[in-house]
């Protein structure tokens, strides 16, 4: 049921042929190349079923710092909200509290930064919740000092106080 | 190996959907067993997705119960009621030829994924894949597979994006469940299968569009050769819902594409089960939705108005394929009201008012998208060949069914620049370096597609089967023709313009 096939002329053909396999080549050519180097430049991230989270926790000195935290935060009561606070002059405050605030569900996370010699606190992320703990992440100056602190590792402690904002950048 | 067992059930779920959408079908029009394989994991993935949303409004307990005992009864209905079709799909009798392309496609696709999954094991999810994904699929991991609604209220997590649709999080959610406990390795699984999706569906459908097997191969390979699919922020290794979105929508288009072509009722419903997924996956599939709906009412009422298609029917042919995702995409708005959501604040109000008084960034829009498209670090030549192969193709097809195929992928990127003029960032370039490439890369298969179509060919068959029989036999208008040109021949040849695309 296939009737003769026709042919356009052969010189069109081939060129078309050879103008169509040209881009392709030149793009698998500049496309593989550039993915060559990405692969280069893949760097090592941690092992086991946190291991996105735990890459970037890195930074915290602690050993599996996701279930460090999730454990941390699992002690602070479900209908209290947790204060993380850290440096204004901390570059991976942000991408932290957005992990610890998906490891504490269903506790409300705040984010509160502390300037360099400044009392007085920049709510960044605000709550709706009463104030269960506070969680500092290398700020071992700041903060009122409560007696009920548990220390995760040497640059993060979580106090567990319902202390105003007054107190949580305290020098 | 669990994660196997959650994918394999979803994928028994789809198959069942996909065979009970293909109905019962003829030996010319059947598809094959990568292709059925493909449209099962998507539609089984969709599935679970739904199911688990739905029965988490209804009894959020019995979530993960639902999802497993719909895609098993699902997929038993499915095989049961259209066993012929299935056993003709794969008891399908194969010459020497057809086991050589075979092995050449497993080597391309299974080679190509292989390095996809190469990257997505020595990196990590990236920014958007953990704190607007990952966050959600936690909270579902722990809530029978169901997002609490109470997340959707919370102020203090409204950076994670509430209002995005809860696609991605619910099939990790249904992977953390099943593999015991949050695991973002698993997570990250899922997307070099959606790449190897992406490549199957190229292959395939470049063979059921062109008929020919070399576009079909060219596909899978030309899509590794984009930089930005294999790694940074929204390709294959990153757990952004960009390359999912970006393979339903291929699957739509392929299907959408093959109804014009052929006229098959089958590629419709098909074509509408996957697009009425993309409001489902991102906030965007709205835009790709409608850029499909759009090129779909054009070619019906081209069709209607040359008298190849009854009013009926085409009122028929649209409304099938629109009101599902309507449906979904407004479902969701409704839900997102009905339980008090949050509001964010990217964009402002799409008034009038608004556009007139943002209309002068289009200049800077435009200079972006322009810096955009020709960063070859990140897409090769992809764009500046199928731009060539875009203008080739309105010339060369002029009148025929798929005349208005460029637009799948010149649409949607027209709307999505026009979205920055409703942009609430300052300054507004900031939103556009941010998210401009992962939109493009929505689009980057079906460019990806309808370049390897443009294959040359100098042959011409005539292919009876492939005729629509419900063309008027008195109707011999010149586009009438170019259509049946069109159908004899559906592979461009870039140097047959004139003279061969309108045959007298």
């Amino acid at each position: 049921m296939v009737a003769p096939a026709r042919h356009s002329p052969r010189w069109r053909l081939v060129a078309a042929w050879v103008v169509w396999l040209s881009a392709a080549v030149a793009c698998c050519a500049i496309g593989y190349r550039a993915v060559h180097r990405q692969a280069d430049r893949v760097s090592p991230v941690a092992d086991g079923r946190a291991a996105t989270t735990d890459t970037w926790l890195g930074w915290l000195a602690m050993d599996h710092p996701t279930a460090a935290l999730q454990r941390a935060a699992a002690s602070v009561p479900a209908d209290k909200a947790i204060v993380v606070v850290g440096s204004t002059e901390e570059g991976g405050l942000s991408l932290a509290y957005f992990i610890i605030s998906s490891l504490a569900w269903p506790r409300q996370v705040s984010l509160v930064t502390c300037a360099p010699d400044d009392a007085a606190p920049v709510v960044v992320v605000d709550t709706t919740e009463p104030i269960g703990a506070l969680l500092y992440i290398r700020l071992e100056d700041r903060g009122g000092r409560s007696v009920d602190t548990t220390r995760i590792s040497p640059v993060v402690r979580l106090e567990r106080s319902n202390a105003g904002p007054g107190s949580w950048c305290s020098l | 190996m669990v994660f196997a067992v959650a994918v394999l059930l979803a994928a028994w779920g789809g198959l069942g959907l996909t065979l009970l959408l293909l109905g019962r079908r003829g030996a010319t029009d059947t598809p094959g067993a990568g292709e059925l394989l493909c449209l099962s994991v998507l539609l089984g993935l969709a599935t679970v997705s739904f199911v688990l949303f739905l029965a988490g409004l209804i009894h959020p307990p019995a979530a993960i119960g639902a999802a497993t005992l719909t895609c098993a009864g699902l997929g038993a209905w499915g095989v049961f009621w259209h066993h012929p079709t299935l056993t003709a799909i794969v008891v399908r009798r194969r010459g020497w030829q057809d086991w050589v392309w075979l092995l050449v496609a497993l080597v391309i696709i299974g080679g190509t994924t292989a390095v996809v999954w190469w990257f997505s094991q020595h990196g990590t999810l990236r920014f958007d894949g953990v704190a607007v994904w990952e966050i959600k699929a936690r909270l579902a991991s722990v809530h029978h597979g169901t997002i609490p609604s109470g997340y959707y209220r919370d102020p203090t997590r409204a950076w994670s994006h509430p209002l995005y649709p809860p696609f991605i999080p619910l099939i990790e959610g249904w992977v953390y469940r099943w593999v015991g406990h949050p695991d973002q390795q698993a997570a990250l699984l899922l997307f070099p299968l959606f790449f190897a999706i992406g490549a199957g569906l190229l292959w395939a459908g470049g063979r059921r569009l062109t008929g020919r097997r070399l576009p079909a191969a060219v596909g899978p390979l030309l899509l590794l050769a984009v930089p930005l699919i294999t790694d940074g922020d929204g390709s294959a290794s990153s757990g952004y819902a960009d390359v999912p979105i970006a393979v339903y929508y291929l699957a739509a288009v392929i299907f959408v594409l093959d109804h014009l072509l052929h006229d098959r009722a089958s590629s419709l419903r098909i074509a509408a089960a996957i697009a009425m997924v993309l409001p489902w996956v991102k906030q965007e599939g709205l835009v790709l939705f409608g850029g499909l709906a759009i090129v779909l009412v054009g070619a019906c009422m081209l069709r209607e108005r040359r008298g190849a298609l009854r009013p009926r029917a085409a009122g028929l042919a649209i409304a099938s394929f629109c009101l599902p995702g309507l449906f979904v995409g407004v479902g969701w708005r409704v839900y997102l009201s009905h339980v008090h959501a949050i509001r964010e604040h990217d964009y402002l109000p799409y008034t009038w008012h608004t556009l007139s008084s943002n209309i002068g960034r289009l200049p800077m829009i435009g200079s972006h998208l322009f810096d955009e498209l020709a960063m070859w670090d990140r897409w090769t030549l992809l764009w500046p060949w199928f731009g060539a192969t875009a203008v080739l193709w309105f010339v060369a097809r002029r009148g025929s069914a798929l005349q208005a195929a460029p637009l799948l992928v010149i649409l949607p990127a027209a709307a999505d620049c026009g979205v920055y003029l409703f942009s609430a960032w300052q300054p507004v370039e900031a939103h556009i370096d941010s998210s401009l490439s992962r939109l493009l890369l929505q689009l980057t298969p079906v460019a990806m597609l309808l370049i390897a179509m443009s294959l040359p060919s100098g042959r011409r068959t005539i292919r009876p089967d492939l005729r629509r029989s419900r063309r008027p036999a008195h109707d011999d208008s010149p586009a009438e023709r170019a259509d049946d040109a069109f159908l004899d021949d559906t592979a461009l040849d870039v140097t047959a313009l004139s003279d061969e695309s309108v045959p007298s």
